[in-house]
């Protein structure tokens, strides 16, 4: 027996210790939301949860100054912008500031005969020539004339005007000195993409940590005070948030179970011990995951943490049960098949999990798989050697007389009738499903009602709606958008949307910058051209030679390409606008996309409509609809997969009680405890998120431990005060636990906290009338 | 509208007014007393003849319109001829009309123009706060008759615009001109006894 303990002893160190090495090593832990999101099966799918993942949108951080003069906001918004201009962790930043730089308008000047659409044959013949340049004429009279001086010699159709009107965003936010302000003057915008991706948490907080420095220093003493808001700023915000809601409340729980445990043991030594199942298992489930999978989500380890929670039930289990004078291994050979049953029904439950489309679920289903058993094998096979017999100071007799309630068949199904009518007929006709992946996000709902605000101030692009054109090649990609640009142009004018950005105004075709060239006339051509339309106008002689010029040296350019581009702003902006799919190399398909962000989607089936309308190559993704649809296929995928996790359940139960019957009594109060807290969510207006299902998962696990407990204490009526206390225990420590996770400010916490609450409360209620109720003598 | 007294545009008056500030005219005419002047006028109305000089052009181009100021910050610019065009500045809105249609530009947005325009507005409303915002200036001449010279600060405008020299008689604007970097020029001339309403 010592010798047993001592070897025992030795390799769970050994093991720990090589865990320790492996966390040290290989242990990586990864912070992106998107796992929870599932992976998408067609490229329509796949592209939403890649846009979502890094696309411009995520990366957007839109800014409000605010609390000041806006003589003084404006001075702070200009030095915020040159500060993040000059750091490596944003690409581009717009104050309302001249949108574009002085190398953008020379690159947009140098190409503007292959960047404008309106370049055709008959646009250099005298007429259009004439036409044109009357409008110079007028132009030159009027109001506005010192900005058509700049361009009149060389550019006198007005190219490049033409190009910065398309490409300006038709929505902007009033200005004060020059720069973006909202809210009537009260407060100053600014929009920055940072070269992070939105997922990435550390590169978020990089480039946040770079906004508060540079507006700390440019406020200085000032009363000034700034709000801001991206899907990386929520992700950061949210992190912290749920680092510290964690830390809280899983304190807070430890204590409470500490107490409990301390309280019925009387003994330091064997509630530790208590408490070693549960954390062998947690590390044995982080060395799983980290392995199978490469790197371990932050939100798996808190939800693992949690699912665990209840492997601190196993040892209680076993020690709530002695008998006086017993030891803990003959207890264990007495407990055997019940304990056996116990830990093999949860590892199946978490089945479900494990077949999920999420790999944020798939992680959680082998953490609390791998975990589940680990903790049940140190339970079962170590504890009882471990434990300082000695120690135990355990009541052995009851310290109050405890009456069985009697409950005929007829009274039990009536109770739990009435229960199962009331709530179904308080959930009826409410949805019991809730696929919006919204109620997914961490993110507080203050911060997302930011979001929402500075959005619409900054006519930021919808994150809702997004079109996408896909093609095999970059230039299949940018000729099939070109195309769409008439569509989006009659949508703009019949209000559908306000405005869209298409990356073939930044960067057309190969194609097309070959044909608008070919469409240039030679210069003899093009003189005599405009000769005819100088007939009678008084320009004096050779003022257009440099757009003689021009015009020939374009005939011959070398096209526009992102690499031409160099580093200026156009390039990023055309490179986050147009992108390659790797996920489906080799397929042969359309590799290639180019994203078009729609601003103010007013009328969005008119949009789908048209793209409907438009073939294959033009994609029409409503992100709520593509996700809820997404939600729903995971949701019946995993009602199958927890169906057949209930089968297995039920094969177990079966095996361990040597009867189908039996096994099915069993389950019985337990599915339907489940049943009724989705009942009671649906009827209190909280519908069923894939949230609840894990958290019913785990209701199904602690549940089927319940029966077998119960139904041992209505065999053995003289010893059933023992199991009463086991029961009482371990659905104390339970309550505790997941009634603090209730307490959370965030959704997810605080929806998993209410449900295992609930499931518990219901299925020691249909345990124990349907299980436990002695039927009257 | 009616009712007022328009000292701007009323000789008699303005004489009688004159007359009364002489001992302050009489010494050296500075920005305060200006901008004081001017900032009495309610509204005016003038008819202009503008003549804008541009380098790529053979002649010069000759517009005729109305010049309308209402205080605090209206100022309209009507041209009939050659071409048709209204520029309408009402707060930090300027609405252009042509035959072409109607377009608005916010003047916040567009520095340049927005000085140009505080040129004009600013001297007209007395307001000398927004005129040091864009230029640095210098006064000559009495009250009877002065000439303001003003210095684009902003970059962006003195890039363009070498500088803008006002004339006026009392709180009478008689001339504007605006001489560009590249050599253009335009010149307003208020067309003597068409001011009022």
């Amino acid at each position: 027996m010592n010798g047993a303990r001592r070897w025992t002893m030795v390799g769970w160190l050994v093991l720990m210790a090589a865990a320790a090495v492996w966390f040290t090593v290989a242990l990586k832990v990864d912070s992106d939301f998107s796992a929870f999101l599932p992976a998408g099966q067609s490229q329509t799918q796949r592209i939403f949860t890649r846009e979502l993942h890094d696309g411009v949108t995520s990366r957007l951080l839109l800014v409000e100054l605010a609390h000041d003069d806006p003589r003084n906001l404006a001075a702070i918004s200009r030095s915020v912008a040159r500060t993040l201009s000059a750091s490596p962790e944003f690409r581009h930043v717009a104050n309302g500031e001249g949108a574009l730089g002085a190398a953008e308008l020379a690159l947009i000047e140098r190409h503007r005969y292959q960047l404008s659409d309106r370049v055709d044959a008959s646009h250099f013949e005298s007429a259009a020539l004439r036409a044109a340049l009357e409008e110079r004429l007028e132009g030159l009279a009027g109001g506005g004339g010192a900005l058509e001086k700049r361009w009149l010699a060389s550019d006198p159709t007005g190219e490049t005007l033409h190009i910065l009107a398309q490409m300006a965003p038709p929505i902007q936010p009033s200005r004060v000195d020059g720069v973006w302000f909202a809210r009537g003057g009260a407060a100053a915008l600014l929009v920055a993409q940072t070269r992070a991706p939105g997922w990435d948490v550390e590169g978020q907080q990089r480039a946040i940590a770079v906004l508060e420095g540079a507006f700390a220093a440019a406020r200085g003493g000032g009363a000034a005070q700034m709000r801001y808001s991206s899907p990386g700023a929520m992700s950061v915000a949210s992190r912290a948030l749920i680092a510290a809601d964690v830390t809280r409340l899983s304190l807070a729980s430890i204590v409470l179970i500490l107490a409990i445990l301390l309280w019925v043991y009387r003994s330091v030594p064997v509630v530790l011990l208590c408490f070693l199942p549960a954390a062998t298992g947690l590390v044995a489930g982080v060395v799983a995951v980290s392995a199978w999978f490469g790197t371990v989500q932050g939100i798996t380890l808190g939800f693992g943490a949690t699912l665990l929670g209840e492997a601190v039930d196993y040892p209680s289990f076993l020690l709530t049960q002695l008998h006086a004078g017993e030891s803990v291994s003959a207890a264990r050979t007495r407990l055997g098949t019940t304990l056996r049953m116990a830990i093999l029904t949860t590892a199946c439950g978490s089945l479900a999990l494990l077949f999920a489309d999420f790999p944020g679920l798939a992680q959680l289903g082998i953490l609390t798989m791998v975990g589940i058993l680990t903790a049940g094998a140190m339970t079962y096979w170590v504890l009882p050697l471990w434990v300082p017999e000695a120690r135990i100071r355990i009541a052995s007799s009851p310290p109050v007389r405890v009456t069985t309630p009697t409950l005929g068949a007829a009274a039990r199904w009536t109770v739990v009738g009435v229960l199962a009518i009331v709530v179904a007929a308080l959930a009826w006709s409410r949805p019991w499903f809730d696929d919006d992946v919204a109620s997914m996000n961490p993110a507080p709902a203050a911060l997302r009602d930011r979001d929402r605000e500075l959005r619409d101030a900054l006519g930021a692009p919808d994150v809702r709606y997004l079109l996408v054109v896909v093609g095999a090649t970059q230039e299949d990609v940018l000729a099939n958008a070109e195309e769409l640009r008439p569509e989006l142009q009659r949508w703009t004018e019949s209000g559908a949307i306000r405005g869209f950005d298409l990356v073939t105004d930044l960067l057309p075709s190969a194609g097309r910058q070959a044909t608008r060239q070919a469409a240039l006339p030679a210069a003899v051509q093009l003189r005599a051209n405009l000769d005819i339309a100088l007939a009678g106008l008084p320009f004096r002689p050779h003022t257009f030679d440099p757009f003689l010029a021009d015009v020939e040296e374009a005939r011959s350019a070398a096209p526009l390409t992102l690499e031409s581009m160099s580093e200026s702003a156009l390039r990023f902006r055309a490179e986050s606008l147009l992108r390659h799919d790797s996920g489906v190399a080799g397929a042969g398909g359309d590799d290639w996309y180019a994203v078009i962000p729609l601003r103010g989607v007013t009328d969005a089936a008119a949009v789908a409509r048209g793209a409907a309308a438009m073939g294959n190559a033009v994609r029409w993704i409503d992100l709520r609809a593509e996700s809820s649809a997404m939600m729903a296929a995971f949701r019946h995928r995993a009602m199958l997969y927890a169906g057949l996790g209930a089968l297995l359940i039920f094969g177990v139960l079966a095996q361990g009680l040597r009867s189908a019957p039996q096994a099915l009594r069993l389950m019985a109060p337990v599915l339907l405890a489940i049943a009724l807290t989705a009942g009671t969510l649906a009827a209190a207006g909280a519908p069923l998120s894939v949230l609840h299902l894990v958290a019913l998962l785990l209701v199904l696990g602690v549940g089927i431990n319940y029966a077998l407990f119960f139904a041992r204490a209505a065999v053995a009526r003289e010893d059933a005060w023992r199991t009463l206390r086991t029961l009482a225990v371990v659905s104390g420590t339970t309550l505790c636990a997941f009634g603090m996770l209730a307490w959370s400010r965030i959704a997810v916490l605080h929806v998993i906290g209410t449900t295992v609450c609930l499931g518990v409360v219901f299925s020691l209620a249909c345990c124990a009338t349907l299980l436990y109720a002695r039927e009257p003598a | 509208m009616h009712g007022r007294p328009e000292p701007a545009f009323a000789p008699v008056l303005l004489l009688a007014f004159a007359l009364a500030t002489l001992p302050v005219a009489a010494g050296a005419f500075d920005m305060a007393e200006l901008m004081a002047l001017m900032g009495r006028v309610e509204q005016s109305r003038v008819a202009f003849e503008e003549t804008k000089q541009v380098a790529a052009l053979t002649a010069p181009i000759v517009r005729r319109g109305t010049l309308r100021y209402v205080r605090p910050d209206q100022l309209e610019m009507r041209v009939e001829t050659p071409y048709f065009e209204r520029m309408d500045i009402a707060g930090n809105v300027l609405t252009i009309e042509t035959k072409r249609g109607t377009r608005q530009v916010d003047l916040a947005a567009a520095p340049a123009l927005a000085a140009w325009v505080a040129a004009i507005r600013a001297t007209l409303a007395g307001d000398r706060q927004t005129l040091a915002r864009h230029f640095s200036f210098d006064l000559r001449g009495q009250a009877t008759r002065w000439t303001l010279a003003l210095l684009p600060i902003d970059p962006v405008l003195s890039g363009v615009i070498a500088r803008i020299v006002i004339d006026g008689a009392q709180s009478q604007v008689l001339r504007i001109e605006v001489d560009e970097r590249m050599g253009d020029s335009t010149l307003l001339v208020v067309q003597p006894g068409t001011s009022n309403r």
